[in-house]
């Protein structure tokens, strides 16, 4: 299996609108590819069928086995990166090798705060929502993973924590 | 080691949908029109045949189809003579006749019986043309259902034709700058246009853009805009009429053949008479359905208008409400903005969307009896998500309308907003 490495200038995972993502890649693959491709791309999670939009793609053509390169992406406005009930929408750099299934990815969180914009779980108005009272137990568990302190996915998969 | 990541969705080209539609209306037209149009046109015409005594050369009941799709009709053969010549014809009526049963087609048979002396009808122009029955069929009647099927294959290809408009006016406009760019079962790359930094200040989106404006009404102020509901009144009355046309056309259809059809012995026709009792049922409530609508063209619903096409998170716009005209009033008025998750998504073949409202708020609450106008500054929080809308998942804003009318069906209209993500010049940089 190739190896392949994603990693942000400071290891940054919070972004704000337009803001500037750059950092390395880095790859040692198993056999020739015809293609890596770095896609900047958001998605969504939950209860929906997935959405998925590829907003901008650096490709490197027959790349040797291994090597690195650096990226730079302007990020676009909007859509901010969110958590609800039923949806949740995540940004992130993939790294993918063409052909084949191998690929790696990095998220990270896009809104004016660059931390996730958290939907109230009921109706009400946000101002008013304690969320330290909230009772996580109850929450379906991909959401009670969102609303707990994010030291979590992103940092793990952050190479520069190893 | 993660997958590239894929989608779930699929798209269904309106292209298809626009084909799968014309299937449906050609095929009802073209029953409708050989069926019964045609031979009602003839009937009429042989109004002026010449009435010709003929033999019957042979009569019997003949058969066509196999198994389930097997019908009986009966095959007349008759003889006659015009101006000294000699014609045959087996054209026994203008209009097709069918039984699911051979006692129908025998009593015409025995009614024909070979050998027997009967009256014709002759085109005079043409006198190899004749017809031993010229009058209408009652069975034709049940070719009109074939009219069913036009209004739905057009109706279809209506709401195809006016969505792709509307999608493409949309897209015109620029009113997806922060909807998907694509949205693929594989990712591939896409070029990348990053939006300008106004692309979110009030100009940036025009009045006609962003809210669905009424641009028939009368000139209002300068950025204020008459918002149109999701579905109209008239829509939705016309969209339920059609669908309990379908519907009970189609039931109507299968109890007339359960009760009425001969084939079926006494214990069927009970059976299929019960387990035709919630189709029925619902084929009833459709049909209430459709009456309240109807009954709810005649309310007065207050005309909402808005001091801008779209409002940014943490921004504000003021809003207007009129109820004028109308037979009805409403006792009892609500108007909320709320904002929803809606995340659709599918079991097997069947689509489901579920929603939850995150953030509801109160502008009015009242029993305005008589006409009321009123208006209130709305406030969209800076904290939350912006509008945003893909296939399957969406955050959609929206003002609704509750009305409560005594001893007439309520209403509750909905009138949907467009908030923007937060103006860049409010959006500080990551230290």
């Amino acid at each position: 299996m190739s190896t392949l490495e994603i990693r942000t200038r400071d290891g940054k995972t919070q972004f704000r609108p337009q803001e500037i993502i750059e950092g390395a890649i880095s790859w040692q693959l198993d056999a020739s590819a015809e293609a890596l491709e770095l896609r900047l791309i958001w998605f969504t999670q939950g209860k929906g069928d997935t959405d998925v939009s590829v907003e901008d793609t650096r490709r490197f053509e027959a790349p040797a086995l291994s090597g690195d390169s650096n990226f730079r992406f302007q990020l676009p406005a909007a859509p901010y990166s969110f958590s609800g009930k039923l949806i949740s929408l995540s940004w992130a750099l993939e790294f993918v090798v063409m052909p084949g299934s191998d690929a790696t990815r990095f998220e990270f969180s896009l809104s004016p705060s660059g931390s996730e914009v958290l939907l109230p779980v009921g109706e009400g108005d946000p101002s008013k929502l304690d969320t330290s009272k909230l009772n996580t137990s109850k929450l379906p568990a991909w959401l009670r993973a969102r609303v707990q302190p994010k030291t979590s996915v992103l940092q793990q998969r952050n190479p520069f924590e190893k | 080691m993660a997958r590239a990541i894929s989608s779930k969705s699929s798209t269904t080209p309106a292209g298809c949908l626009i084909l799968f539609f014309s299937i449906f209306a050609i095929t009802g037209l073209a029953v409708f029109i050989s069926q019964f149009l045609i031979p009602c046109v003839q009937m009429l015409r042989a109004r002026s045949w010449t009435p010709t005594p003929c033999l019957i050369k042979s009569s019997a009941v003949a058969s066509r189809g196999s198994g389930k799709d097997l019908s009986f009709y009966p095959d007349v053969w008759y003889s006659y003579s015009v101006g000294g010549q000699n014609y045959d014809s087996t054209r026994f009526s203008f209009f097709k006749l069918s039984f699911n049963n051979t006692g129908d087609p025998q009593a015409v048979v025995n009614y024909f019986p070979p050998g027997a002396s009967a009256t014709c009808y002759v085109n005079p122009n043409d006198p190899n043309e004749a017809v031993l029955i010229r009058g209408f069929q009652p069975k034709a009647w049940s070719q009109l259902m074939s009219l069913l099927f036009v209004a739905i294959g057009v109706g279809g290809i209506l709401w195809q034709v006016l969505s792709v408009r509307a999608a493409k006016r949309n897209e015109a406009l620029g009113r997806k700058s922060w909807q998907p760019k694509q949205v693929s079962a594989a990712p591939s790359p896409v070029t990348s246009t990053p939006l300008p930094a106004d692309a979110f200040s009030r100009e940036a989106f025009p009045a006609s853009i962003n809210l669905k404006a009424d641009s028939a009404s009368t000139p209002l102020p300068a950025g204020e805009i008459v918002l149109k509901p999701t579905a109209t009144p008239a829509g939705t009355a016309c969209g339920l009429t059609l669908i309990t046309l379908f519907w009970n056309g189609i039931v109507g259809v299968f109890l007339w053949q359960a009760i009425f059809g001969a084939q079926n012995p006494g214990f069927m026709r009970v059976f299929i008479g019960l387990f035709m009792i919630p189709f029925v049922l619902v084929g009833v409530v459709l049909i209430f359905a459709v009456i309240s609508s109807y009954a709810g063209l005649f309310v007065a619903r207050p005309t909402l208008t808005a001091s801008a096409a779209s409002v940014p998170l943490g921004g504000s716009f003021d809003l207007r409400w009129d109820t004028k005209g109308g037979l009805v009033r409403a006792q009892k008025l609500t108007i909320n903005i709320e904002a929803r998750e809606e995340a659709q998504y599918t079991r097997g073949t069947d689509t489901y969307t579920d929603r939850n409202v995150f953030y509801t708020r109160e502008i009015f609450d009242g029993t305005p009896g008589g006409e009321v106008n009123g208006q209130s500054t709305l406030a969209i929080p800076a904290e939350l998500m912006h509008s945003f809308e893909a296939k399957s998942n969406k955050i959609l804003w929206a003002l609704k309308v509750r009305g409560e009318v005594a001893r007439w069906p309520d209403f509750e209209d909905e009138y949907r907003l467009t908030v923007t993500p937060l103006p860049l010049t409010n959006v500080t940089t990551t230290p």
